[in-house]
């Protein structure tokens, strides 16, 4: 696609700002700054309290801090400290978080960008997403494969089918490009994450002693998470689950057999609720065909210690639907986790039957 | 080995034997980039499928159909680093085409009376034509015979040709990067080969199907207030749906109001009632699940189906547009014509191009081709000629 009629050139003052563009970590990459750096230069200190700082904000706080644009402040430390969140990231490897950290930089990073320009949203999403997009008076044409890679959600004015769709090119208004280029952002910021591999025994002692102490940060405020879940099941207060879970745990109570996929969107539920195996197990013990060395085995395959080694997510809600385990619509929720989150934050999503 | 083909009864291991017949005569090509694609195959009279094969070349594809002859062959739309791995993340995905599906199984054609029997395996009532539950008994534990004949082609022909305008006008997919298969049974399969849908996730292909399907429109957008009623707030030339459902307005609404689409004010019930019944007409009537997979094993074309004896084989969009069901069907015909003599019972009143309206018993005279049909989808009893 062309962009030439698109004049942007970034400095070192968009760096600062927008630290995961193609060009900055390019530019960071020519430092050739390494792991041992890290771990013993000064600079490395500097750069692993910076990432510290930023992901334990990011986990205690629901932003990510950026400098103040002033003369003093170096961008080449920012897009470093950025990078190094990235390793402590993947380190830690918990999906949760990564997709926590994702979700939040690209919030902080799209509303810096709309106070900035659309056209340097468009020079972004076309020079460090990869994405096929022009300015066209008002409205932006998007190539219908970004556009549904950017979408933040598949309904209402964002659905697809809703909006002017011609030779492959989406037609979507300039104010709504901003939203799009932050779920762009996300997926690109979890591809950084995913991409970036350090070998074990290289990893200096200082930065693992970082990485243990968020992890235990992260999985304390999941751990408190999965307390309130198990009091919430014990007490029957089970309004802290979102309908269809709560019909399921109706069913195997009142002793009715559950089919494979009920059985697997409730155990994924539990175990990514923070139940462990052994309570999973006591929910199946109801089952009316229940019988131990089989569920063991099965509910710990879902919980990713066995066969692939992958723990599983629940089904999303439009596959429940699908399942025919779902009939409710629970407001803006697409993802029964995400009801429970809600519910937890004591902001209990909606629910109108379908 | 012979004691298993051995277990093969007679009838089909007639039709094994034309089935190699044919794959000794006839090279089937392969897909595109054979060597990423796995394979899956089912061997005849077997209700298991053996999967993960792959091959590294043409010949070795062929000469392994040769030896194996199976009775159905697939191939992934994916394409896969290691594709005879046995698990996934072995496999290593490395994209997929999008696959659409069009099956008139799925679609409610007037021609079903005339050949999809059913009957109830509660309370023994049978009867002809579609339906979800016995009329009797109310089970829903039928057991069907299903046929396909010309008009049921043309019903997917027509579904078919719908979708390929939409990918083209739409979505910018040139004809080119567009496969249309026969699948050798109920309908067809147009399979799209472009880098640009290569690495398409479910949900992206989930938003494309329900974008063909007409699902999740929303009224509201289309629709401006004019005082109490509404208008239309798009033209002829508006793209993607809101500028098909108005061609659609002014072939169906302007004859009869007297007034241009434009002009055309009218309460919200009105709108929603027309555009309901544009959208069931302009939809495409795709089975969403083959279009969302993103590790669907398809059909092969250049193999022959096994419930039919039809040949899987690809046409291009023009082809389609310009051949007409029973040309096509006839393409993929593949065996001799020879009479021989067939049972079937229950004897459908239409199959392929042929008519049994008259046919007075379940015995009758037929080409060895629509015989080996019967056969593998009816049970039918081919008896000497």
């Amino acid at each position: 696609m062309e962009t030439k009629t698109l004049k942007v050139i970034l400095g070192p003052a968009d760096y600062l700002r927008y630290p995961f563009l193609r060009e900055a970590i390019e530019n960071i990459r020519l430092f050739g700054l390494t792991l041992e750096d890290i771990g013993n230069s000064p600079l490395g200190a500097e750069l692993l309290n910076n990432a510290r700082k930023k992901i334990l904000t990011v986990i205690e706080k629901g932003y990510y801090p950026t400098p103040e644009s002033s003369p003093g402040s170096d961008y080449r430390i920012e897009v470093a400290s950025f990078l190094t969140t990235l390793i402590i990231l993947s380190e830690i490897g918990d999906e949760a978080l990564n997709e926590k950290f994702a979700i939040v930089f690209s919030k902080c990073v799209a509303s810096e960008l709309s106070k900035d320009s659309i056209k340097k949203a468009i020079f972004i999403a076309v020079d460090t997403l990869g994405w096929h997009i022009t300015l066209d008076g008002n409205e932006c044409l998007l190539h219908y494969k970004h556009y549904l890679h950017g979408v933040p959600e598949y309904a209402g004015e964002w659905k697809l089918i809703n909006r002017p769709v011609s030779g492959g090119f989406v037609r979507v208004p300039q104010d709504k490009i901003f939203r799009i280029v932050e779920t762009g952002i996300k997926k690109h910021v979890l591809s950084l994450i995913e991409k970036t591999t350090v070998e074990e025994s290289k990893i200096p002692e200082r930065l693992y002693k970082v990485v243990e102490e968020i992890a235990t940060v992260w999985s304390n405020l999941r751990s408190e998470l999965a307390a309130y879940a198990r009091k919430a099941y014990r007490s029957k207060e089970e309004e802290l689950f979102p309908p269809c879970i709560r019909s399921l745990l109706k069913d195997l109570s009142s002793g009715k057999n559950l089919t494979h996929v009920a059985r697997f969107a409730l155990a994924s539920f539990l175990l990514n609720i923070g139940f462990n195996v052994d309570e999973v197990l006591e929910v199946f013990r109801l089952s009316p065909d229940f019988r131990e060395d089989i569920a063991r085995y099965q509910i710990e395959h879902i919980a990713g210690l066995r066969g692939s080694r992958t723990k599983y997510l629940p089904y999303k809600c439009e596959n429940m639907r699908s399942y025919g385990l779902c009939m409710w619509r629970c407001e803006n929720v697409r993802h029964p986790l995400q009801y429970f989150f809600r519910a937890a934050r004591g902001r209990t999503p909606r629910v109108a039957e379908s | 080995m012979s004691q298993k083909a051995s277990k093969v009864e007679p009838g089909l291991q007639l039709v094994k034997r034309l089935f190699a017949s044919f794959y000794s005569r006839n090279i089937v090509d392969p897909p595109s980039n054979l060597s990423q694609r796995e394979f899956a195959f089912s061997k005849f009279g077997a209700s298991t499928m053996i999967r993960h094969v792959s091959f590294s070349n043409p010949k070795e594809m062929n000469n392994y159909i040769r030896m194996h002859i199976p009775q159905h062959i697939f191939y992934s739309s994916a394409y896969y680093k290691n594709p005879s791995a046995q698990n996934m993340e072995e496999k290593g995905w490395l994209g997929a085409d999008l696959i659409f599906d069009i099956d008139v199984d799925h679609m409610l054609t007037a021609c079903k009376d005339f050949h999809d029997y059913w009957r109830c395996l509660d309370c023994g009532a049978s009867g002809w034509g579609f339906t979800l539950k016995c009329p009797s008994c109310g089970s829903e534990r039928l057991e069907w015979s299903k046929w396909v004949c010309e008009i049921c082609i043309n019903y997917a022909r027509e579904e078919i040709i719908k979708l390929i305008e939409i990918l083209e006008e739409d979505f910018g997919i040139s004809r080119s990067e567009m496969l249309v298969a026969f699948s050798g049974h109920r309908g067809f399969h147009l399979h799209v080969e472009s880098e640009a849908v290569r690495d398409l996730d479910q949900d992206a292909r989930r938003e494309i199907s329900d974008y063909l399907r007409g699902i999740g429109l929303d009224l509201s957008l289309l629709l401006v207030r004019d005082r109490e009623n509404y208008k239309f707030k798009y033209s002829t030339t508006s793209p993607g749906w809101a500028g098909r459902i108005f061609k659609f307005l002014v072939l169906r609404v302007s004859s009869e109001e007297n007034v241009g689409v434009e002009e055309l004010s009218k309460p919200y019930e009105w709108w929603s009632q027309i555009v309901s019944s544009a959208l069931s007409e302009l939809s495409v009537k795709i089975d969403e699940k083959v279009t969302i997979d993103t590790k669907r094993l398809i059909r092969l074309p250049g193999s022959l189906h096994g419930k039919t004896g039809l040949k899987v084989f690809t046409l291009t969009p023009s082809e389609i547009e310009n051949y007409d069901s029973v040309t096509i069907l006839k393409k993929a015909i593949v065996f001799p014509e020879d009479t021989v003599r067939v049972r079937l019972k229950p004897l459908p009143r239409k199959v392929l191009f042929f008519d049994f309206k008259e046919a007075k018993s379940e015995l009758l005279e037929a080409p060895l081709f629509l015989a080996v049909y019967m056969l593998l989808n009816g049970g039918a009893e081919i008896l000497r000629a």
